[in-house]
């Protein structure tokens, strides 16, 4: 009887402790934000175009604009595309660059819908 | 194991996993209340009988819709010269396989024809025009794949409609969609010329175009006798379309994760196969596919041109694409 006692007091302490641990890693992550996305050049691009077609159909944007925009992510999705087939997959320089593209086409969109708001004030 | 072990390894399990949910990211669904407001029965028709979108939109069309309820919706534009009538039979086809099928008037071109104030070829109105078909047929079927189907000059605006708007296209179907013609140079000499002279006097591409597009007098008659299509046009509008077909290189290289399903003639004397072939290599998704057609002319899925070889090919990928899984592709349920 003594034995069996020995043997079942430690698993209920056993059980007891993974049951707080469990709490606990719960409230931690609850704590804790949602872990971020990985970055990704297709969703920045994709993001890009549907400004592009909002600036232009709210008018903060000209035809011209519009589709010189969308012949410079052309260009990105090109350079992508000849990345991938060089290599099969994205090197760190290879997103930096991307990055560094998109980044550079989202800057003008915003000066050009700025110069247009400006323009009509 | 004793059974209070059992229980409280459960107990744990479960207190970890409802302590952990708030912390993934979920995104929220409101497909019920969509459905809610518009009340959609399992054919796709209201219950006055028409098509579900119909009173949600301007731009004029035909619809096929399947007695059953379809598992896949394809949004067809025509080519140049024609209107949504020319996908008539392709359309009684495709709902006949299970699709609700959709075609809609190019600006210019149909029923555009008869209002006063927008019967030119205005192919950024037509951009639009197709952005807001697409919405209203995603509200209107909230869980089924939505296709883009286009011809020639319509496979030209869906590929530009996807490279736009992928969010909204689930897969893109385009027969010959390039813009390098034979005697194309040619024929730009006679539209500059033309241009100048009057830019506004429309001149009558039908002979050359119906001739280099089929050897079928039958199939030629038909396109000419037909009152819904268009082949007087004006220089302006000929340039337009020939400004607006030089940007499908970009358009291509632009559709990164759309499925892509591309045909070309070998016998078309009107766009060259080597022009869509190009075409198709520029396209940066990995998921395309080109079929050749061999004794294909240039039409292949408007004017009854669509073989049941092509029939059968067309439902087999739709719905291997519907089925894919792919993100961006919804699932029929």
């Amino acid at each position: 009887m003594n034995e069996l006692k020995r043997k079942y007091i430690p698993l209920r302490e056993l059980s007891i402790l993974s049951l707080t641990v469990a709490m606990s890693l719960g409230t931690v992550l609850k704590v804790l934000p949602a872990p971020a996305k990985p970055i990704n050049t297709d969703e920045g691009q994709a993001k890009l175009m549907r400004e592009v077609n909002a600036g232009q159909q709210s008018h903060q944007l000209t035809l011209k604009e519009a589709n010189r925009l969308r012949k410079d992510l052309a260009q990105v999705a090109r350079k992508k595309a000849k990345m991938l087939a060089k290599n099969r997959k994205l090197s760190v320089e290879d997103v930096a660059k991307l990055k560094s593209d998109v980044n550079e086409i989202s800057e003008n969109i915003h000066r050009l819908e700025l110069e247009k708001r400006a323009q009509s004030h | 194991m004793s059974t209070t072990k059992k229980i409280v390894m459960v107990a744990s399990a479960v207190a970890l996993f409802v302590s952990s949910l708030p912390a993934m990211a979920v995104a929220p669904v409101s497909h019920r209340s969509q459905r809610q407001k518009l009340s959609i029965t399992s054919n796709g028709l209201n219950k006055d009988g028409q098509p579900i979108w119909s009173s949600k939109i301007s731009v004029p069309y035909r619809s096929w819709i399947p007695v059953e309820k379809p598992s896949a919706v394809l949004l067809c534009v025509h080519g140049l010269g024609f209107s949504s009538e020319s996908f008539t039979e392709f359309g009684r086809r495709m709902a006949g396989r299970g699709f609700a099928v959709y075609a809609v008037d190019v600006r210019g071109f149909g029923e555009w024809m008869k209002r006063q104030g927008e019967n030119q070829v205005d192919f950024e109105a037509c951009m639009l025009d197709i952005e807001s078909a697409l919405r209203t047929l995603q509200k209107a079927y909230p869980r089924l794949p939505v296709f883009l189907v286009g011809e020639s000059m319509g496979g030209a605006i869906a590929l530009r409609a996807t490279s736009r708007y992928p969010e909204l296209v689930s897969g893109l179907i385009a027969a010959v969609p390039s813009s390098d013609r034979y005697a194309k140079l040619s024929s730009e000499l006679v539209v500059g010329t033309r241009y100048l002279t009057g830019k506004n006097k429309p001149m009558n591409i039908g002979p050359e175009v119906m001739q280099r597009a089929t050897a079928n007098p039958k199939l030629r008659a038909k396109w000419e006798a037909e009152p819904t299509n268009r082949m007087k046009m004006s220089p302006k509008e000929l340039k337009q379309f020939e400004d607006f077909m030089k940007g499908n290189q970009d358009a291509a290289a632009l559709v990164a994760n759309t499925p892509v399903l591309v045909f070309a003639g070998f016998k078309d004397k009107l766009v060259k196969p080597e022009g869509t072939i190009n075409l198709f290599n520029e396209l940066s998704c990995q998921d395309k596919l080109l079929m050749i057609i061999g004794d294909g002319e240039h039409l292949l899925l408007e004017e009854n041109q669509l073989s049941d070889m092509l029939a059968t090919l067309i439902v087999d990928w739709v719905n291997n694409e519907a089925h894919s899984g792919r993100p961006g592709v919804r699932a029929p349920q």
